[in-house]
């Protein structure tokens, strides 16, 4: 069985801290930064959508369904996974519009406040379709990988893009693959996520 | 044991036993993965009915049917929702069998594992339709009740309920899933969850899986701390983290949630009889809190939070700007749907303190019950306040509470015919608040005395649809004191009445004001006055600084130390003086006044150059502070459009000297990689310490770079790479700079970049946008 599910607007909620972070901010205990990510955040919803496909290892390579990936470290990191789940997060155009426009208005700080908090906002989106699948997959005992990958970890290579674009349909989303593999619109992600089913119960 | 009835059970002064996981046992008896569960454990009929005999003989008083996954859409999933009513029957068959005499059985509905939109892409009455199919197929199959669990959307909870309450009056239980942060997967907190749902029928609200019993302590205080039902605990025995609690720390944590308001017990994942056998030895004869005689009376909710109303708590202001009368913009924003409008002028009322939100659209020209349908699900989906529906058509009031995914206050109920027939079933099915409008068919009454008869008819009607006094906000009617002189006092003494007898209330102040001249203050008065008497909601524009001051002012005077200290926190935010001189404005991002202080200087007489040197001292000073992690990205930025404001009111001056520019610098994301933040913030930076730099953007070719620097004679050429993919490119534009015998200098930078990759390819590095202006300065001997 090949469960695909799209969610649009999802309601994310991930920690203003996050995007202060990505600004550089790490200790930052100053208020009104707090507020600014806070707002920064509010207006973003990331749409995504996932497939569950079955694992196949070989010792460098590993098969997502159909298609050949060879990483030796995203075999590592599917050790043991009978299935996986590939994801596809987005924000979809507007985003990156708005970042490119506030920067030609002069308005830089708008723009990086707005970058910071979409990185952030889509990552969010990848961690609620995952804590979405993690509550359907305990009904089946099939337990998720307590992170994610992404092509670009480890020695896995960014073609890889092309093979998770194709699993997981991006192009539903309203994504395409540049030449040299990027996601476009920019705030958009792709990830793999293990599966494994418990063989038997205590 | 003997089997009692549901409310039976709930009545009484110790714990109703459920059953534990039902899952772990299958899995336990021989259920493979993959296989759908419910047709799995139909076909092993011995297994199943074993399973619930277990958990009869521990002593459950209640038993869930298997039947988890049995709505139609999740049995899409696996090709069976042909056989949705069968297995439904099946299931229950077996579980009843296994019950006897001695316990209930209840249909256990479930997810249907896809989203409602806007989230997801199921509409709403599709998954009302789907449960209530199920719940059809569940009663027929002879239920005692439904336990409606692990849900982890409020809206889907609310379709589920909605779709039984269309078939069957039975009994629902209702337990959702929460976080450690205590939210459900769409950020619904346990009070308001308890809140939402109670209001909609059901006989008991509470927790399943997510937590164990200690984790989901604060979940059943909170949610004890609210309902206006019995609260039900179900929790794991298996912890996120992996560990297993073994019966006994189980049931010794289960007593704490007993004392914490649990009515009602169980277990779910990595449960099973022996657990619930020791819940009856040891939790089955604790006393029960029974409802909390505390609780809050009058409150609203939204998706992600809880308003209460009344007194002890903050002034309930409702955000009156989403109304398209008088407003052309807003007008034209609904017409086109530019629903990124609304949500600013939302954001707009919400940052100034508005805890509700009114929402309005009725205008020409406009189809009022599909657009406030629509926009209050895209409002609710994006804003945490709770809505306030505003509108005079029943179809449209209808339609928004139907989708609306909390407490929502309907705006309003009249005296007026029909009115109270229309509103009070719909207000009754959704859980939500209302506004008594005391107005009948003759208009609105004059006298204090003529409006709360009105009032009293309303509330004997709602009465009549099982709808308590405390979901009523009156509204006092604030009518325009240039036409009737007493119109304050008549609507002071409506609050005085409410007040007394334990009414809620509500004051559009602002129509008090007509025909008068600085009506703001008048406004702000009537709030006050009406406030002291005891005013709990008023609708206002809390965008309007009178009115802003004079509620955040009386919230502070009447709510004591917390509320006064974050009142005063408030303005000292405001007033923390500012670093002076043209350098302080750049350094503290103020553009408006960095152009004014260039100005002055200029027009005082001082030297272009020296104007300039000022600006440049407080980047610097900033980049100082950015270095040392005092200061950070944004405040980089805005220091660098501020000093962008004060190099245009130089600029012309110069124009034509030579002394314009630092040195050309020609910047670009190379080939293949589309991020250009980076090189945006380098770009920017390094104009405003005196650089010309032409831009080439990003994803641009190795021979446009080539061309460009030597077009433009460049004495500098920055490029930005975020990719190990992308990388090499810097390399090889580096030699063709060399093989054209170009002699300027090559910085680069970039998420991937390194010190070392920079050098081996003769370029200089540098970390972040700060650095790359002491790069370039140093690189040109400056």
């Amino acid at each position: 069985m090949r469960v695909i599910r799209q969610f649009e607007a999802m309601p994310i909620a991930p920690a203003a801290r996050d995007v202060l972070v990505r600004l550089g901010a790490y200790r930052s205990e100053d208020a009104s930064m707090f507020k600014r990510a806070t707002r920064e955040l509010s207006s973003l919803r990331p749409s995504g959508r996932y497939v569950c496909v079955p694992v196949r290892l070989e010792q460098d390579a590993v098969y997502l369904a159909d298609r050949r990936v060879e990483s030796r470290s995203l075999a590592r990191y599917l050790a043991g996974c009978e299935a996986a789940l590939v994801l596809a997060a987005t924000l979809g155009p507007r985003v990156c519009k708005a970042i490119a426009q506030a920067f030609e208005q002069g308005r830089a700080e708008d723009a990086v406040w707005m970058d910071a908090a979409a990185s952030v906002a889509v990552d969010a989106g990848l961690d609620f379709m995952l804590q979405q699948a993690r509550v359907q997959l305990r009904k089946e005992t099939g337990v998720l990988q307590s992170t994610r990958y992404s092509p670009g970890y480890g020695d896995c290579p960014i073609t890889a893009q092309g093979d998770l674009f194709a699993l997981v349909q991006a192009q539903q989303l309203g994504l395409s693959l540049s030449e040299g593999m990027m996601l476009m619109p920019e705030k958009s992600v792709l990830a793999v996520c293990g599966v494994q089913y418990a063989k038997e119960q205590r | 044991m003997q089997k009692n009835n549901v409310e039976q059970l709930l009545t009484q002064r110790t714990p109703v036993l459920l059953d534990g996981a039902s899952g772990t046992q299958m899995i336990a008896a021989g259920m493979p993965a993959g296989v759908c569960p419910e047709l799995w454990a139909s076909e092993h009929e011995p297994l199943l009915a074993a399973m619930h005999r277990g958990y009869v003989e521990a002593g459950s008083q209640i038993v869930y049917a298997f039947t988890f996954g049995a709505n139609p859409i999740k049995l899409r999933e696996y090709g069976l929702e042909q056989r949705m009513e069968e297995l439904n029957r099946r299931l229950v068959r077996v579980a009843k069998e296994a019950a006897g005499n001695r316990a209930l059985v209840a249909g256990d509905m479930a997810p249907t594992g896809a989203f409602i939109a806007p989230m997801g892409p199921l509409s709403f009455e599709e998954v009302v339709e789907a449960y209530a199919l199920q719940a059809r197929a569940l009663a027929e199959a002879g239920v005692d009740l439904f336990a409606v669990e692990t849900m982890v959307d409020v809206q889907e909870t609310r379709a589920a309920i909605l779709g039984i309450r269309s078939v069957s009056d039975l009994p629902i239980f209702v337990t959702l899933s929460f976080d450690e942060a205590g939210r459900t997967l769409t950020g619904t907190d346990a009070r308001t969850a308890a809140l939402t749902l109670c209001g909609m029928g059901i006989q008991a609200v509470g927790a399943n899986c997510g937590l164990g019993p200690a984790g989901m302590e604060p979940v059943i205080r909170a949610m004890h701390a609210v309902a206006e039902v019995p609260i039900i605990a179900k929790p794991n025995a298996g912890l996120p983290t992996g560990e297993v609690l073994p019966p006994e720390v189980f049931v010794q944590q289960m007593q704490a949630l007993v004392q914490c308001g649990a009515q009602a017990i169980g277990g779910c994942c990595g449960t099973d009889p022996a657990y619930i056998a020791l819940l009856r030895e040891r939790v089955g004869h604790m006393a029960t809190q029974g409802l909390c005689d505390s609780r809050p009376r009058a409150a609203l909710t939204s998706r992600e939070q809880t308003v209460y109303v009344g007194e002890g708590q903050p002034l309930c202001t409702i955000g009156e700007r989403l109304n398209p009368t008088g407003k052309k913009k807003l007008q034209q924003a609904l017409r086109e749907g530019d629903d990124e409008y609304l949500l600013q002028m939302a954001y707009e009322q919400m940052d100034q303190g508005a805890r509700v939100l009114d929402v309005n659209v009725g205008m020409n020209g406009i189809d009022e019950v599909q657009t406030l349908w629509q926009k209050v699900q895209f409002l609710a989906g994006r804003t945490a306040v709770p809505l306030c529906l505003d509108s005079a058509n029943a179809d449209a009031l209808a339609q928004a509470l139907r989708v609306y995914p909390g407490r929502a206050l309907v705006n309003s109920v009249s005296a007026e015919h029909g009115k109270a027939e229309a509103l009070f079933p719909l207000i009754a099915r959704y859980g939500a608040m209302y506004i008594a409008l005391p107005i009948g068919d003759d208009g609105v009454p004059e006298t204090a005395q003529q409006r709360i008869a009105l009032l009293q008819q309303i509330l004997a009607k709602a009465a009549q649809y099982g709808i308590p006094r405390e979901r009523c906000v009156v509204d006092a009617l604030a009518m325009s004191v240039a036409s009737q002189g007493d119109a304050a006092q008549q609507a002071l003494g409506v609050i005085d009445y409410c007040h007394a007898h334990g009414l809620q209330t509500v004051m559009g102040v602002s129509n008090i004001s007509f025909g008068l001249p600085a009506r703001a203050q008048v406004n702000a008065a009537l709030l006050l006055l009406a406030r002291a008497r005891g005013l709990s909601c008023a609708i206002v524009n809390v965008c309007e600084p009178t009115m802003h001051g004079a509620v955040a002012a009386s919230d502070a005077l009447l709510l004591g130390e917390e509320a006064v200290a974050a009142y005063a926190l408030g303005y000292t935010q405001q007033e923390i003086s500012q670093p002076e001189g043209l350098s302080g404005a750049v350094f503290a991002g103020e553009r408006g006044r960095a152009r004014a202080l260039a100005q002055q200087l200029l027009q005082e007489g001082m030297d272009p150059q020296q104007v300039i040197a000022q600006s440049i001292a407080g980047l610097d000073q900033l980049g100082e502070q950015f270095a040392q992690k005092k200061a950070f990205l944004p405040q980089l930025m805005a220091g660098a459009e501020a000093a962008k404001e004060a190099f245009a009111c130089v600029e012309p001056l110069l124009l034509g000297t030579d002394a314009q520019k630092l040195a050309r610098v020609v910047i670009a994301t190379v080939q293949g990689d589309i991020h250009d933040i980076g090189k945006n913030i380098v770009a920017l930076m390094l104009r405003n310490h005196g650089f010309d730099v032409i831009d080439l953007g990003r994803d641009v070719k190795n021979e446009r770079i080539v061309e460009a620097a030597k077009a433009y004679q460049a004495q500098i050429v920055v490029l930005s790479a975020l990719l190990t993919t992308t990388m090499p490119r810097m390399g090889e534009v580096a030699q063709m700079l060399r093989a054209e015998g170009l002699g300027c200098t090559l910085m680069v930078g970039g998420a991937v970049v390194t010190p070392e990759y920079a050098e081996q390819i003769g370029a200089l590095y540098s970390k972040d946008a700060a650095e790359a202006v002491e790069v370039a300065k140093a690189a040109l001997h400056l």
